[in-house]
């Protein structure tokens, strides 16, 4: 069990770096796209929000290469010895769990790269369409990543694509609360109220379209279970969903109310406690998308 | 609303279709000497066979006292779906087989049968 637990926790460590990648960018493009004269993301933003991208990036790093020696560790079952076992090594690495660990620390690099690249663009006037490309692309290398191993790596290419796609939509969601976050601190309540209505309509389509992959997907491996189903999965799948239907109160929350009543400066710290709330949660079903990737089959 | 259970029905089963495998992890299919089986002589070999390729990470066989019997079990990096090894003259008595493998999707399985040799034949099944 103490070896699931810390493979559960490399594996958030990892996905912190993909929301991040993932969320922080859109939320930039997003910012870029509905830029006007009246609005300038200054570096109270652009900074701290660069900083979160790295500092994910880099944890993201060490749970990725976590994988293969935690799984070597879990295999041989003899305290921290395995993990530096070259037998057990070997069979984890030649394994799924080592093609995707390649997968992720390329994704991860290509992240770096993407990040450092796009440093000049963040800030400036124009934004590179090459630099989005690659941005799309790490992106898709990302989601690829959460095919190789668990419990869709023997799936059908459907399932592989609604996991690609849910994981993207989930990214964008939670990549993009710490921008929000930090856009509260805008001083011109008018334009933070725009921007927040705008990001709403957004949000709503990758909402929508992270929920209809979520249920696909469930509906396709429930139907396809061979024997009984595990209880303790459906359990914890309970408790996401509850989660996640906390977030999407959170959201409609701040959609219909929150920002639609945003006029006076003292409205953006209720807005601001409320997105680090929806953050909060947030965590917590990434924490355990984890432990059920990581602890629990749907079938026995 | 008959209409939209019927279109969430078929869309259910359209997923169902077009998806090709099954959510099941891979499971000890046979074995040999067959679980909890009674062989009349010490068996020759040791063999598993699961229902998809796995790696062989552990294998104990150990006698009704816990003492383990050595018949050269090494992990194995290549994925089979079933493996033997050669046993030593077994005693009569009752064995532990205790196994681990790793599946292809990355996840560990661990579990144990049983067998026993009977008393007086303590000679190779075969022979």
């Amino acid at each position: 069990m103490a070896w699931l637990s810390l493979l559960s926790i490399a594996k958030v460590a990892y996905y912190l770096g993909v929301v991040s990648f993932i969320g922080m960018n859109a939320m930039r493009l997003f910012l870029r796209h509905g830029r006007s004269n009246d609005l300038t993301v200054h570096t109270d933003w652009h900074k701290p929000v660069l900083r979160a991208q790295w500092v994910s990036l880099f944890i993201s790093l060490l749970g990725a290469s976590a994988v293969v020696p935690l799984s070597a560790g879990m295999l041989l079952d003899d305290g921290f010895s395995g993990m530096t076992d070259s037998l057990m090594l070997q069979i984890s690495w030649q394994s799924s769990i080592g093609t995707q660990t390649q997968f992720r620390l390329l994704a991860i690099l290509m992240a770096m790269l993407c990040t450092a690249w796009g440093n000049k663009f963040y800030t400036g006037s124009n934004t590179s369409l090459a630099w989005v490309c690659s941005w799309l692309l790490t992106s898709a290398l990302f989601a690829a990543s959460f095919t190789f191993s668990g419990h869709t790596a023997e799936a059908s290419w459907l399932a592989k694509l609604l996991v690609a796609l849910h994981v993207l939509m989930a990214a964008w969601w939670l990549g993009s609360l710490y921008p929000l976050i930090r856009l509260c601190r805008l001083e011109d309540v008018e334009l933070l109220r725009r921007q927040l209505h705008a990001y709403g309509n957004q949000a709503a389509l990758w909402v929508g379209l992270l929920l209809v992959s979520g249920a696909a997907l469930f509906a396709l491996l429930l139907l396809n279970v061979r024997g009984e189903v595990n209880t303790d999965y459906l359990l914890v799948m309970g408790c996401k969903l509850v989660l996640v239907a906390v977030m999407l109160g959170f959201a409609a929350y701040h959609k219909w109310y929150l920002v639609a009543n945003l006029t006076v400066s003292e409205d953006r710290c209720k807005v601001k406690k409320s997105i680090v709330g929806e953050a909060f949660i947030g965590t917590l079903v990434i924490v355990i998308t984890a432990i059920l990737t990581s602890n629990f089959g749907i079938a026995h | 609303m008959t209409t939209f259970s019927n279109w969430v029905k078929s869309a259910l089963m359209a997923t169902a279709l077009l998806s090709a495998s099954v959510s099941a992890h891979v499971h000890l299919a046979s074995t040999v000497p067959a679980q909890e089986s009674t062989v009349s002589a010490s068996p020759e070999m040791l063999t598993l066979t699961f229902s998809g390729d796995v790696k062989f990470i552990k294998l104990k066989l150990s006698d009704d006292n816990g003492k383990p019997v050595k018949f050269g079990f090494k992990p194995v990096v290549k994925a089979a779906k079933t493996m033997s090894w050669k046993l030593p003259e077994l005693p009569a008595g009752d064995y532990d087989v205790e196994w681990t493998v790793m599946g292809n999707d990355g996840h560990k399985m661990e579990d144990f049968f049983t067998f026993t040799v009977e008393a007086g034949h303590n000679h190779h099944a075969g022979h």
